[in-house]
């Protein structure tokens, strides 16, 4: 139990600080309300000591959300009285101010020294990048073994892997401490725990107050300057050939569009980095798929059918982040176009090209691996290739169109575009569309089955029928968005 | 030319611009004033086609803008007052986008916007990210991008906002040379000084509606003959008869004796 709350506690003592580093950016640095702070006759110190409080709330709420149960969970299962709850209580929240006041610090120290949009920038990418590596890390334990033979050796040698240092200097070591005391009633060495705690979380608090006084101006100041001119090189002929050549198929306004939106991706790192999330994603789904224990060639043939429905989700998650927000993203920028003559018609196919390649890769290796992996005959590869096609199509055109029609232009972060009322509505109908689809063509694959396990002869003009209509579905999905994803644009008033 | 015919725009029950009529000749230069509110930069998004009236209609240089959209638009350069811009890409990648919406190519783009820069003094920032320009350097970036493609008609809201008294100057003088070149203008502004200094007639707005329009000669009778006084010498004096400015006074009395 000593180790399992040391592993918890130090996790979240990582996750905080992370956490403090990132929030106290907004709040310290970024925020605008700082402008009509820092110039009223308020002192410098006052104001950081309500930022230091706003960075603690806004990056400790979850931790504290998710952290609180367990610690009640413990209470109750061991029996513990009222006196465990309110001083484990008390406790937690001191620990809080630690790595609140380690990771403000840490900002002020990067923020003196750093552009803050950079920063910024750097830290979403590092924090994505660690979530994608503990996810990864999580699913290649293979934490499903547990569900099979569970053997108190298999236990322990998983728990080995988790095993921690001994760290007593760590106040997140002193919180864990200090709930087995408290478990145990023995007070006073709780007593000494938490004149641990308090002394240091004062004494970071104090040391953060200190250095704002020290270098939070400088820093805050030197984040709103330019410090010198970076230019970046015009492009070169090579690249202006590739620029202007290679789409071929696309007008010159949509090639100018094309142009634009990559180079705005590939300069954002909030972006560009959650490719990383996506390939840890596809690593696990490759790896589940392979660890199935399926041997019959039948039953194969029947998951990577279904496996259809669930790349088919895999892309519309995909796509709900990235293709259905990209008439938002424009957000202010959509005077441009709007006062220019340009027909929404080719706004809206640039922007369905621009993402129908990526995702077709993407779902085609999907399927086209994981048939692989399973080992199924030709008609089930072909099938699901010529599907996975069509789905990408259809969810491709789908969120282009429905981001048109329902776009958020005054977002904060582009997760807020995934998550609005359009986006939820992008997912239920992307999933009726695929589970349609499926369904169609459930008949078809049924045939073929009977055909190989029983008997009896593959009814053709069933399948074809079927086919049809999963391809007119189709022709629907990706027609009726775009048509109606143009009409809102030439409805819309910026 | 820009002909203004009757137009109204309703957001849900207020009426942002009621009836309102103006007729700007070829090559003139029209000045749009108005206090906070009165419908100023709704009028001017409804000549640039990025707002649609409720009812009446625009049209420039014979082409309706909301019949012929893409026809007009190719005819305008618009100018609007706090412009997001593209952070991520760079001057010239700005002005190279905007000039393929307009169908130019990169050798006319490049070869237009230098002369436009270099008079703003930006063209040594041309390849840096929009993202570290300051207020006034964007304001400069989004003149040339609307000038690039040659517009007919100009419509402007707030040109001098951010911008150094010598861009201030450039401004005046670049839009004084577009109009003897035949560029109709259209400009919004509450620098009154500038209205009167560049602009050959005037129009005032309050509350949604047209209330004087006309050279200056014409505004100073106007003026006169709503509050009986005469002889009002600037466009200042003017202005605050037409838009309520007695009660202003009235409010600096109190002000000023407490």
């Amino acid at each position: 139990m000593v180790q399992l709350f040391t592993v918890i506690n130090l996790t979240f003592m990582s996750m905080l600080l992370f956490s403090n580093v990132v929030v106290s950016l907004s709040t310290i640095y970024l925020s605008r309300d700082l402008y009509l702070l820092l110039s009223s006759p308020v002192r410098l110190t006052t104001i950081f000591v309500s930022k230091f409080f706003q960075t603690l709330v806004n990056s400790s709420y979850m931790a504290l959300l998710f952290g609180v149960p367990i610690y009640i969970a413990y209470g109750v299962v061991y029996g513990a009285g009222l006196p465990y709850y309110l001083l484990t209580f008390i406790m937690l929240t001191l620990f809080l101010f630690i790595p609140a006041g380690a990771g403000i610090m840490i900002t002020m120290l990067l923020m003196r020294y750093f552009p803050a949009k950079k920063t910024h920038q750097a830290l979403t990418f590092l924090a994505l990048t660690f979530t994608a590596g503990i996810v990864m890390f999580l699913r290649l334990m293979r934490p499903e073994r547990f569900y099979q033979d569970i053997t108190d050796n298999a236990l322990l040698a998983f728990l080995e892997k988790l095993k921690t240092p001994d760290l007593p200097y760590l106040p997140s070591s002193w919180l864990t401490s200090s709930s087995m005391r408290l478990m145990e009633r023995d007070y006073s060495q709780y007593a000494l725990y938490l004149l641990f705690m308090a002394a240091l979380a004062a004494a970071i608090f104090a040391l953060s107050v200190w250095s704002a006084t020290k270098i939070y101006f400088m820093g805050w100041q030197g984040a709103k300057e330019t410090k010198s001119i970076r230019l970046r090189p015009k492009d070169s002929k090579i690249s202006r050939f590739v620029w202007d050549g290679i789409p071929f198929f696309f007008n010159n306004t949509q090639k100018a569009f094309l142009k634009k939106d990559i180079k705005v991706f590939l300069r954002d790192s909030t972006q560009w980095s959650q490719l990383f999330m996506l390939g840890a994603l596809i690593i696990i789904y490759l790896f589940n798929i392979k660890s199935l224990p399926i041997n019959d060639m039948h039953l194969k043939n029947f998951v990577s059918f279904l496996n259809l429905g669930l790349a088919g989700f895999i892309i519309a998650a995909v796509a709900i982040r990235f293709v259905f927000p990209t008439t938002s993203i424009e957000a202010g920028g959509f005077w441009v176009i709007a006062s220019s003559p340009v027909d929404y018609k080719s706004f809206i196919i640039e922007k369905f090209s621009l993402f129908l390649m990526p995702l077709l890769v993407l779902a085609e290796a999907l399927i086209y691996f994981s048939n692989l992996l399973l080992g199924v005959d030709t008609f089930m590869m072909v099938l699901s290739v010529t599907t996975i096609f069509f789905i990408t199509i259809a969810l491709t055109a789908l969120g282009v169109g429905m981001g048109a029609m329902y776009p958020k232009f005054g977002f904060k972060n582009t997760a807020e575009i995934a998550s609005s009322s359009g986006g939820v509505l992008y997912m239920i109908f992307s999933l009726s569309y695929i589970g349609i689809v499926i369904m169609l063509e459930a008949y078809p694959v049924y045939s073929y089955f009977s055909v190989k396990l029983w008997w009896g002869s593959f009814d053709t003009t069933g399948a074809l029928l079927f086919f049809g209509l999963a391809f007119a579905l189709t022709i629907a999905v990706v027609v009726v968005p775009i048509r109606l994803g143009v009409r809102a644009l030439q409805r819309m008033e910026f | 030319m820009i002909k203004i015919s009757n137009i109204s725009k309703d957001y849900g029950t207020v009426r942002a611009v009621n009836g309102l009529s103006v007729t700007v000749a070829d090559g003139e230069f029209f000045g749009f004033l108005g206090p906070n509110g009165a419908g100023k930069t709704t009028t001017i998004k409804i000549i640039a086609g990025i707002l649609k009236a409720t009812t009446g209609s625009v049209s420039v240089c014979g082409r309706d803008i909301s019949k012929e959209p893409l026809a007009a638009k190719r005819l305008i350069g618009y100018i609007p007052d706090r412009p997001y811009l593209y952070e991520k890409l760079t001057g010239r990648e700005f002005l190279e986008f905007v000039g393929k919406l307009y169908n130019l190519d990169n050798a006319y783009i490049n070869k237009a916007a230098r002369e436009y820069l270099e008079a703003f003094r930006l063209y040594d920032w041309v390849d840096e990210l929009i993202e570290s320009y300051s207020h006034g350097m964007r304001q400069k970036l989004i003149f040339t991008a609307a000038l690039v493609h040659n517009p007919k008609v100009i419509v402007i809201d707030e040109p001098m906002v951010g911008l150094d008294p010598m861009g201030v100057k450039i401004v005046k003088e670049l839009l004084k040379d577009l109009c003897k070149k035949g560029v109709t203008i259209f400009m919004s502004t509450h620098t009154l000084q500038i209205a009167q200094e560049l602009c050959e007639r005037i129009g005032i707005i309050l509350n949604g509606k047209l209330i004087a329009a006309g050279t200056m000669a014409e505004l100073k009778e106007q003026a006169g003959k709503g509050s009986g006084k005469s002889g009002m010498a600037n466009l200042e004096s003017i202005f605050m008869e037409l838009t309520g400015g007695e009660e202003v006074s009235e409010i600096l009395k109190v002000l000023r004796s407490q």
